[in-house]
């Protein structure tokens, strides 16, 4: 035998280069997952990606955009003034409301004067546009217009008028990522507007879906009860519509009722938003123990 | 690996340049970015994989490992999703695509088609696996298939739109 044939690797030997090129970037991959998922310490990669995919993400507006814009200059008279007249209406019914809301908030203040204790606090917003959502079905989250050039910040809760919608979690120079409460990562003090209950609902990463598993099984709950922030955590100011209960199951062998809710607030209804304004009396609140803690990296709250 | 594969579909086929491949590359991300929502986003065929196949059997000096773990990165800030996520399935992609390359160039376009589909497949179904993994909630049947199976539909059209002259010894279409 030559030699040549008992050492056939010998004369070509070198590393496969497909395998160790993908292997090296698959495992390049399982770090980024890793370090993005659990440690969130990519946030300044996602930035930076995100400004390199900036331009195509505006050229994909384009189609949209030209139809809306054609939609505005076709619009006839007739349907601007229903519209007009229906939204006239609408305010007029609404106007006994906040006279009222006013009359009660001075009352409530020189209460709280009274029995000293402290302001309630003031809760302010900003309208902004949803530029729509994420591209991605296992993602409960939708993008809005306006940024970090426009003062917001991470943590503000997100409403439509319809109610509660999410929360900030990212915010990038000129838009912001708003996770949406039926995502998974999400929990919301509540409470049962016909009850009191106070409860904790959690998103189940299904679309407009959200489950309460801690209500015990002799609470009186039915479908139809509606769920409004309890604002125990500070994030959320008190009495924003959350969700209606779609279903309420008692199992006899367990402890707590199985219930689902549907979540009031829809993302294709209503191109445009409230930011508020996230409560700084919360990030002053002593952190449990050492952990630093930023409204960024956490979206899910403390458990009350 | 190249040359011993009968190149029946390659041979005489002028190269697109540098660019045009990177524009098409470009579009697809924008396709990703066109507003889906609802069901759309559930059936929306992942055209950047099929591009990466594409350019990977025909083009392969110009698709490397690099390039898909990028594209894998763009595609993951471009759907808000955990980054590395994409990465690690088109590299896994690009790694099935070289290794199947010379099986897929020796056969006509419709046998072609169903390999694609088994490459699309597989990496949705590794997306699912991963997502699954990391504790995101199970998506319905249809996500596992659907988005694929449309994906491998547009294989045929893609030589047309992506091609810059007719290919002079494009096979005859199977009967």
């Amino acid at each position: 035998m030559s030699p040549l044939k008992s050492h056939p690797s010998d004369l070509f030997s070198r590393p496969s280069p497909l395998w160790l090129r993908s292997g090296i970037y698959g495992l390049l991959a399982l770090t980024c997952i890793l370090l993005d998922h659990h440690y969130h310490r990519l946030e300044r990669v996602h930035q930076i990606l995100r400004i390199w995919t900036l331009p195509l993400q505006e050229l994909a507006r384009v189609p949209l955009w030209t139809g809306r814009e054609l939609g505005r200059h076709l619009t006839t008279l007739e349907r601007l003034q229903a519209e007009n007249d229906a939204l006239r209406h609408q305010l007029l019914g609404q106007a006994a409301l906040v006279q009222q809301a006013t009359l009660l908030t001075r009352d409530l203040t020189r209460l709280h004067t009274l029995m000293q204790l402290g302001n309630s606090p003031r809760f302010t917003g900003q309208v902004h546009r949803l530029i729509g959502s994420a591209r991605n079905p296992f993602v409960q989250k939708v993008l809005l217009e306006g940024g970090e050039n426009q003062g917001l910040q991470a943590g503000s809760p997100v409403l439509t008028d319809q109610g509660l919608m999410g929360q900030i979690t990212r915010v990038y120079p000129d838009e912001s990522e708003v996770t949406l409460i039926s995502n998974r990562d999400l929990t919301i003090p509540v409470e049962i507007e016909r009850t009191g209950l106070r409860t904790l609902a959690m998103g189940t990463g299904h679309q407009g879906e959200l489950s309460l598993p801690y209500v015990p099984s002799q609470t009186d709950v039915r479908v139809g009860d509606i769920l409004l922030t309890s604002g125990i955590d500070g994030l959320y100011p008190r009495g924003l519509t959350v969700a209606t209960l779609t279903s309420v199951t008692r199992h006899p062998s367990s402890a707590f009722v199985e219930i689902t809710a549907r979540v009031n607030a829809g993302t294709d209804t209503y191109p445009d938003v409230l930011v508020m304004a996230p409560n700084t009396a919360f990030q002053n609140l002593p952190t449990l123990d050492n952990q630093r803690h930023s409204p960024v990296h956490e979206p899910t709250h403390k458990k009350p | 690996m190249d040359s011993m594969a009968p190149l029946p579909a390659a041979t005489l086929r002028v190269s697109p340049s540098r660019g045009w491949i990177h524009a098409s590359l470009g579009l697809s991300l924008i396709f990703l970015f066109l507003p889906w929502q609802g069901w759309g986003l559930w059936i929306r065929p992942d055209i950047t994989a099929l591009l990466l196949i594409y350019w990977g059997i025909f083009e392969p000096a110009e698709m490397g490992a690099g390039k898909a773990f990028l594209l894998g990165m763009l595609s993951d800030v471009a759907q808000s999703h955990v980054l590395g996520i994409h990465a690690l399935t088109y590299s896994a992609l690009f790694v099935l695509v070289q290794y199947y390359r010379p099986r897929i160039l020796s056969f006509y376009r419709l046998n072609q088609m169903l390999h694609v589909l088994m490459l699309l497949l597989l990496t949705q179904w590794l997306e699912g696996l991963v997502n699954g993994v990391l504790g995101y909630a199970w998506p319905n049947w249809s996500w596992w298939v659907i988005q694929p199976l449309l994906g491998a539909l547009g294989w045929p059209f893609l030589p047309r739109l992506l091609e810059r002259a007719p290919r002079p010894a494009a096979p005859p279409q199977s009967p």
